[in-house]
């Protein structure tokens, strides 16, 4: 096989391919734009985050990756724990608002929306990313995916499987935008209330990994049904598929939370300083 | 907790079962989940033949390999016997073997194969990359482990019976863990639905 059966991807989608052009390229347009007092040691570190981010999402999702896959229980999990948690979280670190400065003007004028589409859309929005809603929707939908009918179908059906995945990726990307985007600000805003989200969106995702990882019965046929990548034992697969979603997935939450804890810390600093 | 979760799958699984308005199947009905059958493979006998050529009967395709140890010889046994059940209405059905290993399959081969099992049962084969378009239509894989010292190797390959239609539109998905009872109802119920 050719370095391009790699590079090329398995199922070509149009709508990705675009996403990542015009995110990564209005994106390139803004930091250019930024001042040289602007280009900190931070600025370099954020840059380096959104493109790593931007470049996994695209590799889990548009070369040989994706048909792996398809065809392999660990390999999905993997694809997942980078559409979910690892992508969206390096996007939105590494200061994906700054797409708006590089975007022409009239794309960031929301407020002239005709209300009739405006107002639905911001109330979806505000319900999805409430503090509640938002953690159950994230750590919901893992588990609405793994449920064994579900999965079966999503795997079968090329529909379904491309919703699953856009599903995942637009849901990771909401989640750390409201735990860890710009707009914290401050105490008053809800820095418990995101330690807390942190939190619960932990033990059940342990809790899921562990059942994959210990139990002894396959639970997903359908890897046998429609064959596998190469020739592996169908409980190694899900193995190794369960301490994906067990181990980093977890971490990355406990990540989330250090991230947060650092957030506050420097706020205070910060709050210290304007006081003396 | 999972209050959006329930409502999730509860519109989720009535998309789902949307799809199945008719007679409830006992196997896994994957009407509208999967694509209609299209294919252009040679035959055993040398061939080419197309979907075209199976239309009009129901037809079950599977993929695998003659040299295959276990999953293929037991489904096409179960296949073999349940169309001895069937009886006379065995006569519309087809069970199409579309070979993942053509390197070792030969028409020939795939032929004194095919024939272990019964007329209804008909070998294809094609290049690599042929099979490869048309696994990839059905969303199924293969992959082939190394090669031992007399030149051996595994290969992984789905263990699924997709079931077409006279019209050649996708109905039933058996496995080896198929319970024969349910495959001869579902069986009977399909071929007496296209009468």
């Amino acid at each position: 096989m050719s370095a391009l059966t790699y590079l090329l991807p398995w199922e070509f989608s149009p709508a990705l391919l675009l996403s990542v052009l015009i995110t990564g390229g209005l994106y390139t347009r803004a930091i250019f734009l930024k001042t040289n007092k602007e280009r900190t040691a931070k600025f370099y570190w954020q840059v380096l985050s959104f493109y790593l981010g931007l470049v996994a999402i695209y590799i889990v999702s548009h070369t040989y990756v994706d048909y792996l896959s398809q065809y392999m229980f660990w390999v999905h999990r993997f694809q997942h724990l980078v559409l979910h948690h690892l992508g969206p979280l390096l996007l939105v670190l590494g200061g994906v608002q700054w797409v708006q400065q590089g975007a022409p003007s009239w794309f960031s004028s929301w407020s002239k929306v005709p209300a009739f589409i405006r107002v639905p859309c911001e109330l979806c929005y505000r319900f999805i990313q409430h503090p509640v809603v938002a953690p159950v929707v994230f750590v919901g939908l893992i588990y609405l995916w793994l449920i064994p009918e579900i999965h079966f179908a999503a795997m079968l059906s090329k529909k379904l499987y491309w919703i699953m995945n856009w599903s995942m990726l637009i849901d990771g990307f909401l989640f750390w935008w409201l735990v860890l985007g710009p707009e914290w600000q401050g105490e008053q805003k809800g820095f418990k209330t995101r330690l807390l989200m942190m939190v619960v969106v932990v033990v059940p995702q342990q809790l899921l990994g562990a059942y994959l990882t210990l139990s002894r019965n396959v639970l997903y046929d359908v890897y046998d049904v429609c064959g596998r990548a190469w020739p592996i034992s169908p409980l190694s697969d899900q193995i190794y598929g369960g301490v994906i979603t067990w181990i980093p997935a977890s971490m990355m939450s406990v990540l989330g939370l250090v991230l947060v804890l650092r957030r506050r810390l420097n706020y205070l600093k910060r709050k210290e300083n304007e006081l003396s | 907790m999972s209050y959006p979760k329930i409502i999730f799958s509860t519109i989720f699984l009535f998309a789902l079962s949307a799809c199945s308005n008719d007679e409830p199947t006992r196997l896994t009905n994957i009407k509208g989940l999967i694509p209609d059958l299209a294919f252009e493979l040679t035959d055993e006998n040398n061939a080419t033949v197309t979907e075209k050529n199976y239309l009009g009967y129901t037809t079950a395709v599977f993929f695998g390999f003659t040299s295959c140890p276990e999953v293929c010889p037991t489904t096409m046994h179960q296949w073999a016997a349940t169309l001895k059940k069937l009886g006379d209405s065995a006569t519309s059905v087809k069970v199409l073997f579309v070979s993942v290993d053509p390197e070792r399959d030969s028409t020939d081969k795939l032929k004194q194969y095919t024939e272990l099992f019964g007329p209804a049962f008909i070998g294809l084969r094609g290049e690599d990359a042929v099979i490869k378009d048309m696994t990839k239509r059905y969303r199924v894989t293969f992959g082939y482990g190394d090669k031992d010292t007399q030149g051996d190797y595994e290969v992984s390959h789905s263990s699924a019976v997709f079931v077409f239609d006279q019209y050649g539109k996708a109905r039933l998905l058996a496995t080896q863990s198929s319970a024969p009872d349910d495959l001869l109802h579902d069986l009977k119920n399909l071929l007496a639905s296209s009468r």
